[in-house]
This record gives structure tokens, C-alpha cells and sequence, in this order.
């Protein structure tokens, strides 16, 4: 068992609520991008990962190392975002804090198919199996797995990863991550 | 090899060493976009013999995509060469690479993957043993007495980018931020414990502007061409290979700024009474410090190792750090923690024999005896160098 939280299936009907800091957490950053735009950019994966992790990582203990890990679970986040089959509107990312914890939400305009598909991702992120699972897809010679990235993020970073649908027109993503060790 | 793929990453291979290196940032859509690197590594594993090293220890980032592509090629390899044996070289600086690396090695045991900087130099465990700590803080104590004027002939000023590297606990990066009003400084060092003193350190001093990083000071992720001024104090001497350290500074430092080090020779340790003692304990310390590959009398070299690193404009000058520069017991406290550290490890370690132990530590307690006497004096020579990374 990964031991992480799934929300999965929890339908938000306050969608305003969405951008509002919740549970002690700080918004740290946030930012909207036309779904169009992700759609043809694969290099803005990489720069926002990159841009964004150097931002937020100056204040924790070891700004470089923070940032190589934050750094690469968020471009994991938005190759899945990417490869997400996405209906027209605005892609929202927040990045809020409290603590060691960084919260990472990911609001993704899409069809109820896609919705399901991730909502049952994130499920199976929470069973017994999903170890075996997560190196099943990553050595896989079948070709790529888009659900590969969440279920590093879940297996490798220890992460609580979650998916809701947000009415019928969107999927929110949101994973928990504590990268820095506690100190000893 | 060049690398026509991306100009994101680079991937060579040492014929020689049978080492393929990856370097860069490796995040392609799909796999035929690293395609030439993959069927090179596939080649140059294929024609290996015995050991095949992938070395990853600069490959700052990677996705799923790249590793898929990296890890199927390595299968493939076992599979059809059994007589080859696989070993990745990770840094553990570059935090995502354990945790991805380990899981190929769960899939895949014959492939050894190791942390190559976890020994990295010759005299990480006595320099990083965490006892350490107390003395650090009282050298930089008394060298910052000479140093804090010192700095301005080798271009210190103020609102620079500064950095430090090999800061140790960090005391000296948090004196340069309160003396010059930098704009910011990075400390870097690879001694976690002294990583953890150094920020506990600059959070009761309230001092927010020093960014302290662990790394490797031979194999840094920090950019090109960043900073003003770079320092990196005592640290030349503790690694076999100075040159690797110094190729370092110069890439950090921008074009027109300055490289600062300063080193020490150990046999010039002085004092009087009992000169011979002392003498004699000090060259002794000279070929302990050789015996594990590290170079105590790298002072006056320091000059033709800036020289050859490329730098210009060699500024140089010696100071002499002494029991009458401030409490004498402060000198004498350094010294006791020498004679621990060098006569209780160091020696010991080398397999030296009791009465060679004794009569060694005989030099350090004269030295102390020396710097406590009424009518005594006592000194340890340090050599301070600095260069200008040309325009």
C-alpha cells in the first residue's frame, strides 16, 4: 500500500472555491494557460517545471536539491496534463504550502472519460499491488503509460495524490509532496 | 562523440574507461527523439568487455520517456551480453537520480548502481566527521582576523554574487555577508552534518541572504558564469585532484570576477620554545596528509595551480595566524584538535606504530606549550591566492 490519501470520485460543485487557499495552506503561486497553448508546446512541461521549482525553493533548506526533485515531480504532472486528452479552456496550477508539505493542484478541462480515467488512476495508486504496478509500467515495452508519472509520484515521492471531477467539466489533480528529509 | 539529438543534454563515451556519460537535461515527447543517443548506447555496451560504467552524475533531469528508452536499452544488454557487467554512477547531489536508479537495479540486480561521491576524495571521512565542527569555528575565527582585510586586495566589494564553496559550517560565507553586503551567497558544501550547523547558524543569527547547498564542489549544478567573487578555503588541499575543484570556480565565476583561495603548508608550523619538536611533527603531518593522496603543502602552489586552471592576474600573499592575535588558549585549542584528529586518526589509520604515535603527538603538545608560554610564540602560516577569470 502506498499509504496515500485518494479522493477520488469527490465531486466539487463550488468550482470558485477552487483557487481559495484551503487548510492552513499558503498560496505560493498560481497561474492560468489556455489548454490550446499546453496542446502545442511539449517544452512548456519542461520550462514551467523548471521555472516554477526554482521559484518556490530558495526558502527550504537546500534551495538546489529541493528544486531537482520539486523540479521533477511537476514535469511529471504536466506530461500527464499534456498527454491528456483536453476540451478548450483554461488550465489552472496552484502550488500552495504549509510547512514541509507542498500542495500541488492541477485543474485540467476535460471530457468525463478522461475524468474517470485519472479518477481511477488515482484509486489504483492506493492498492497493494501498485508498487509492482509502477515498475510493471515503467519497464514496459509496450510502448509509453500516461499513468507512469502519477504513479512515480505516488511510489517514488511518497506522494498523496488525488482526482476529483469538477462538475462535468474538469478534472482537478492534486498531490501532497514532502521532498525535503526531516531533519535529523 | 557529438551529440546531435538535443542541445539540452550531452552523451559521450570514454572508449578507454568504457564510460557512457549522460549529461544535461533529458525530458523528450517520445523516444525517437533521443534515439541516437539510445542506439549509442546500445553500440558502445555491446562492444564493451567486462565492466560498462553509465555515468548519470550530471544528468540533472530526465522523464519517464528517456528512462524507459535508457532502461529497455540496459535490459536488452544483460540479456545479450551475460559476460558484461553494468554499473550506473550517480551523484547523490542530483536527488532525483537515487530514487529512479535504485528501482532499475530492483529490476534488474545484475546492474550495480553506486553514489560515486559518497568517497569522493581521499580525506572525506576525517574532514567530515562532525567532532570536527567545534574547531572549524574557531579557525575561521582567527583567520578572519587577517582575512576581513585581506579580501578587498583580491576585488571583494560590495552588492556582489558571491560564493563559497567548501564552506564547511558555513561561519565564513555568514562573516562575508555581514562585512560586504552581497546581493546574495550560495554555500556549498558535501558534509551534511556541517550543511545542518550552518543553517541552524544563519537562522539564530537572523541571517536570511546565505543560501546553503549541499554538492560537490568538483562536479557543481550551479551555472555558468554566476557569481562575482568565489571562495573556497582550506579545500584545495583535502582533494587529490585540485585541478577538478579549480575548473569548477573558474566555469562559476563570471568572466572579469575573481577566484579566492587560501591553503595551508603545514610544515611551516612554528613555535618557540621547542622548535625542533614542532618542526619535526609538522613535516611529519605533511607526508601523513600524502600518505592518503592530499597535499597539506599546497600554500605556495597555489600560484601555478591558478595559473594552469586559466586564470590571470594572480594576486598572492601569505599571513601568519598566531597565539598573540587574540586568547593564546584559542591557538592552543586548534592545535589539541589537530593532534586528535591527526594522531588519533589519521596515524592510526596508516597502521603507525605507539612510539611514532607518541613521539608525533609530543610536536603538538609543544606547540601548545609553546603558544601558552609567557614568552612564547606560536604560528600557523596560511597562503591566500587569487586570480581573474578572463573576459
Amino acid at each position: 500500500m502506498c499509504g496515500q490519501v485518494c479522493r477520488a470520485g469527490n465531486c466539487m460543485t463550488d468550482t470558485q472555491n477552487n483557487s481559495l487557499p484551503e487548510d492552513g495552506y499558503d498560496l505560493l503561486l498560481e497561474f492560468d494557460l489556455d489548454t490550446k497553448v499546453l496542446d502545442d508546446q511539449w517544452d512548456y512541461c519542461d520550462y514551467m517545471s523548471s521555472y516554477v521549482a526554482r521559484m518556490v525553493s530558495h526558502d527550504r533548506a537546500d534551495p538546489f536539491m529541493f528544486s531537482n526533485l520539486l523540479s521533477a515531480t511537476l514535469n511529471e504532472l504536466f506530461e500527464t496534463v499534456y498527454r491528456t486528452r483536453k476540451e478548450a479552456g483554461q488550465f489552472r496550477f496552484q502550488l500552495l504550502r504549509k510547512g514541509p508539505i507542498d500542495r500541488i493542484t492541477m485543474l485540467v478541462p476535460c471530457a468525463a472519460d478522461e475524468q474517470e480515467f485519472y479518477i481511477k488512476t488515482a484509486e489504483e495508486l492506493c492498492t497493494a499491488d501498485a508498487s509492482e504496478k509502477y515498475l510493471d509500467l515503467l519497464f514496459s515495452d509496450e510502448g509509453f503509460d500516461r499513468r507512469v508519472g502519477l504513479f512515480e509520484l505516488a511510489i517514488s515521492y511518497k506522494a498523496a495524490v488525488s482526482a476529483d471531477a469538477v462538475e462535468d467539466r474538469a478534472l482537478r489533480l492534486t498531490v501532497d509532496l514532502a521532498l525535503e528529509p526531516e531533519p535529523d | 562523440m557529438a551529440n546531435p539529438d538535443s542541445a539540452s543534454f550531452q552523451f559521450g563515451f570514454d572508449e578507454n574507461d568504457q564510460v557512457f556519460t549522460l549529461s544535461g537535461s533529458m525530458r523528450p515527447k517520445e523516444a525517437s527523439e533521443i534515439s541516437a543517443c539510445l542506439e549509442s548506447l546500445r553500440a558502445c555496451a555491446m562492444r564493451a568487455t567486462g565492466m560498462f560504467y553509465v555515468n548519470v552524475r550530471r544528468l540533472l533531469q530526465s522523464n519517464n520517456v528517456a528512462f524507459n528508452g535508457m532502461a529497455s536499452v540496459l535490459l536488452e544488454v544483460c540479456r545479450e551480453r551475460p559476460d558484461v557487467n553494468v554499473t550506473i554512477t550517480m551523484s547523490s547531489v542530483v536527488g532525483w537520480t537515487p530514487r529512479k536508479f535504485r528501482v532499475l537495479q530492483r529490476k534488474i540486480p545484475r546492474i550495480d548502481v553506486v553514489e560515486y561521491d559518497k568517497d569522493f576524495y581521499p580525506g572525506q571521512a576525517f574532514v567530515e566527521d562532525s567532532s570536527f565542527v567545534s574547531v572549524l569555528r574557531r579557525q575561521t575565527t582567527m583567520t578572519w582576523r587577517h582575512e576581513k582585510h585581506i579580501l578587498p586586495r583580491h576585488g571583494i566589494g560590495e552588492g556582489m554574487k558571491i560564493a563559497d564553496i567548501c564552506c564547511g559550517i558555513g561561519d565564513f560565507a555568514i562573516l562575508l555577508f555581514k562585512e560586504f553586503n552581497p546581493t546574495y551567497v550560495v554555500a556549498l558544501d558535501h558534509a551534511k552534518s556541517s550543511l545542518e550547523y550552518a543553517r541552524k547558524m544563519a537562522k539564530e543569527f537572523d541571517v536570511t541572504g546565505v543560501e546553503y547547498v549541499y554538492g560537490d564542489a568538483a562536479e557543481m549544478l550551479l551555472p555558468n558564469g554566476e557569481f562575482d567573487f568565489v571562495t573556497c578555503r582550506h579545500s584545495l588541499q583535502v582533494f587529490d585532484q585540485p585541478e577538478r575543484i579549480l575548473s569548477e570556480l573558474l566555469r562559476i565565476c563570471k568572466p572579469g570576477g575573481r577566484v579566492y583561495v587560501t591553503n595551508e603548508k603545514n610544515s611551516h608550523c612554528l613555535g618557540e620554545p621547542r622548535s625542533e619538536s614542532i618542526q619535526w611533527t609538522y613535516n611529519e603531518v605533511a607526508k601523513l596528509w600524502k600518505h592518503f593522496n592530499m597535499d597539506i603543502e599546497i600554500g605556495p602552489k597555489s600560484r601555478r595551480l591558478l595559473l594552469d586552471a586559466g586564470f590571470v592576474d594572480i594576486r598572492m600573499e601569505s599571513f601568519m595566524v598566531t597565539n598573540l592575535d587574540g586568547d593564546p588558549e584559542e591557538f592552543a585549542e586548534v592545535v589539541r584538535t589537530w593532534r586528535h584528529m591527526f594522531a588519533e586518526s589519521m596515524a592510526r589509520e596508516r597502521g603507525d606504530d605507539e612510539a611514532f604515535i607518541e613521539k608525533f603527538k609530543k610536536g603538538f603538545d609543544d606547540h601548545i606549550f609553546a603558544a601558552l608560554h609567557p614568552k612564547g610564540y606560536a604560528g600557523w602560516p596560511i597562503w591566500v591566492a587569487s586570480g581573474r577569470k578572463p573576459l
